[in-house]
Order: structure tokens, then sequence, then C-alpha cells
């Protein structure tokens, strides 16, 4: 039985839920605060917003963006940020779950994850290859390896997503395993995504100048990478069963 | 006279040195007009021995090695940063608004990598305009010459 021949959620289940799935995300957040570049936030609100449905996801990203300020305090860009990033993460996400009646992706999804996929390992390799990250030189040498470490994990993806396409294409079976790598890409997209949206909402709200905003956006790039491989590494391995044990909630 | 006025001269201006260099040769302690003290230092190789890694973090930390600098610094997501500064800590006045340790400096850009920039905020020092930096003190390279300031600044949302 999948998400959208199941009963929705009560209105009140629905509240509990929000609220529950706002402290995890929170805590998780506050515990892995000191780890650089380590965060569960997204695998936690895709999995959710995916079983839940889009208000759900919707309405958590916001409530979430909101609650987190009492921890990490009010700043005007970072609330900003969140609040445009996370609604609409779980609004993404949840669609696509809705969207799941446990048969295969379309051939036109599967060429879009090809060409996610193959946009964001090219992009990472264009980056280290041609040094157009100018990001200060104690962190230079962490910065190009990870841009080559994270192409070459998108090209492995590609490879993969490729191989159990054309598996199976021969036998039954496999098409969980793409809609994983599916939801995988996206979730690395739209981490490169969160960043590049801080990269103008940030440098407006402080009204830096084109060159502040041109240092703070490569800045940026110390965060990104090392969070763009997280949430791969975080969604690719858990989002098969944990969206499966959410599953057992409703 | 002379001797009365030169001794006179002299004296004022180790007064002068000793107020304006609180910490050590190499820091020099800046009062603002609040009272607040900020510590200025600029790169010297004499303190430590410098090559490209070595951060201002790594500098700062010598000079407290030499007994020229008191200051606590904590890991956090983005690198080390500044916890207190000669016993004067980060002081929060509300969720929105308080004191922090901030660093400025004159290192501009270089190597075609921007390390501060004057539209986060500027900070006067002996006639020169410091910039906010774009870095923390774990991510900022310690370039001699060049003159990083810790800055006990207001900041409010």
């Amino acid at each position: 039985m999948y998400i959208n021949q199941r009963k929705k959620l009560s209105a009140a289940r629905e509240t509990a839920f929000i609220a529950l799935t706002c402290a995890l995300m929170t805590g998780v957040q506050f515990a892995l605060s000191a780890v650089p570049g380590v965060e569960f936030v997204t695998v936690i609100l895709l999995c959710t917003s995916y079983v839940f449905g889009a208000r759900f996801g919707c309405l958590t990203g916001l409530a979430f963006s909101l609650l987190r300020c009492l921890l990490f305090g009010f700043y005007p860009a970072v609330v900003a940020v969140y609040c445009i990033y996370f609604p609409l993460f779980g609004l993404l996400f949840g669609t696509i779950g809705r969207g799941d009646d446990g048969g295969g992706l379309t051939f036109k999804l599967k060429i879009c994850v090809n060409l996610v996929l193959a946009v964001l390992s090219a992009a990472a390799f264009a980056a280290a290859a041609l040094e157009l990250v100018k990001v200060s030189r104690i962190y230079r040498d962490a910065v190009y390896a990870m841009l080559w470490a994270l192409g070459g994990i998108f090209t492995a993806l590609t490879i993969a997503f490729d191989a159990v396409w054309l598996a199976s294409r021969k036998k039954s079976g496999g098409e969980r395993a793409l809609r994983c790598f599916f939801v995988t890409a996206l979730a690395a997209l739209c981490t490169v995504a969160f960043t590049l949206i801080d990269d103008v909402v940030s440098p407006l709200i402080l009204g830096l100048t084109q060159r502040g905003a041109l240092a703070y956006f490569y800045a940026s790039f110390t965060a990104m990478l090392p969070q763009t491989a997280c949430t791969v590494v975080s969604v690719g391995l858990m989002f098969t069963p944990l969206t499966h044990a959410l599953k057992r909630a409703l | 006279m002379n001797i009365a006025k030169r001794l006179t001269a002299a004296a004022s201006a180790a007064a002068a040195a000793l107020l304006l260099s609180g910490c050590g040769g190499n820091v020099v302690k800046v009062t603002n007009d609040d009272g607040s003290a900020n510590y200025v230092m600029t790169v010297d190789a004499d303190v430590t021995e410098l090559d490209e890694q070595t951060t201002l973090y790594d500098y700062m930390c010598a000079l407290r090695e030499a007994g020229e600098l008191t200051f606590e610094a904590e890991l956090g997501e983005y690198g080390y940063f500044i916890v207190s500064v000669e016993g004067v800590e980060n002081t929060a006045e509300s969720a929105t608004s308080g004191y922090a340790w901030t660093i400025y400096t004159d290192l501009s850009e270089l190597d075609g990598v921007i390390y501060s920039d004057a539209s986060y905020d500027t900070w006067e020092y002996d006639g020169r305009q410091l910039a906010s930096a774009n870095y923390g003190i774990s991510g900022l390279p310690a370039v001699e010459g060049y003159t990083y300031a810790l800055v006990y600044s207001h900041y409010s949302y």
C-alpha cells in the first residue's frame, strides 16, 4: 500500500507530528552545530514531508525556521533565507511523495535525474579544474579537494543510477532504488540552492557592495560543499528505511 | 630647563606608550570613546614562523604563549571564534543585540581573494580604515605587515 492510497493525517495528529518533527530537527541541528558540514535536518524534513505530504512539509519547514531562532538567534538574513527555503523544500518533497504510487519513475524524470547529476558533477569538476572558487588560502586545499570529491560522488551516482535503470529494464525490481537516487539528486540540488539563495538574500539585507557580495559568495563554499556531501550520503542511506518506518505511523 | 623639558617629554611619551601598549610590544591596546578596549596587532615574523597556512588564530596563540595577549576561542561550525579577550567576554543583551569581538583588518585582497570589505563595516585606527573581515580567526591568514584589530563591537539586528 502506498502513500496516496492511505488516509490523510487527522488535524490533531498532523499538528502533533509537526511539533515532534520540529523538535527533532531543532535538537539535531543544535547537537551537531559544532560539527562542520554535518547536518541531518535535510533528511528528516525530506522524509517526513515525503510521507506526510506537502502541507505538512511546508508548515514544518516554516515552524522550524522560526523556532530554531530561539536557540541560534534572530538574525534577519538567516531567518529570511530559512523562511524561504525550508517551506519550499517541504512543499517540493511533499508533492513528490504524494505522487509516489509505488510505480517507477517516468522516462522524463529519469532523464532529468541524469541531467541534474551530470550538471552537478560538471560544475564541481569545472570549479576545481579552473580554480574558480576564490576562497581564503587557509581553506583552498580543502575546498578544491571537496570539489573533486563531490564531482566524483555525482559521477558515481550517475553511473549507479544508469546501471540500476538498465538492470531494471531487463528484470523487475530496482524502481525503489531509482526513486531513492532521484530524491538524493534533488536533495543535493536543493542544498546547493540553499547556499545560492543565501548568497543573494544575505548581501541584500546586509547592504553589501558587489565586491562584498562576491566575497560572501566565495566564502560560502566552505559550508556548501561539506553540506552537499552530507546530504548525498544521509539521504542516500536513510531515505528508504526512514520513509518505510514513517509510513507505519500513518 | 631644557633637561627638565626633555625629561617631562620623555615621561609623557613613556606614559602614552604604556596607555597604548597595554599587553606587550606586538599588541596595541586602543580605548574607544565608550571606554571599551580593543587590541591591534601588526603581524611580525619575529613573533612566530609564518607560512602560507599560518592563520590569525595561530598568530594570536603565539602572542598568548609570549604573554602578550590573553584570549579564549571556541571551535564552532565555521572554525574558531573569539569568546573573550583580556577577560572581556562576548555579551548578549537580548536575542537580537549585544557585544561581540569582531575582527577588522587592512588585508583587503590578496591573490585574488577578498579577505575584508568596507561594506561589512569599518573601524578607524591610526588614521587608517580597517574593514570587517570576511573570515573568522582560523580562516584569516596571518600575513606579515598587515594589521588586524580585535574590536569589541555592539551588534543589533
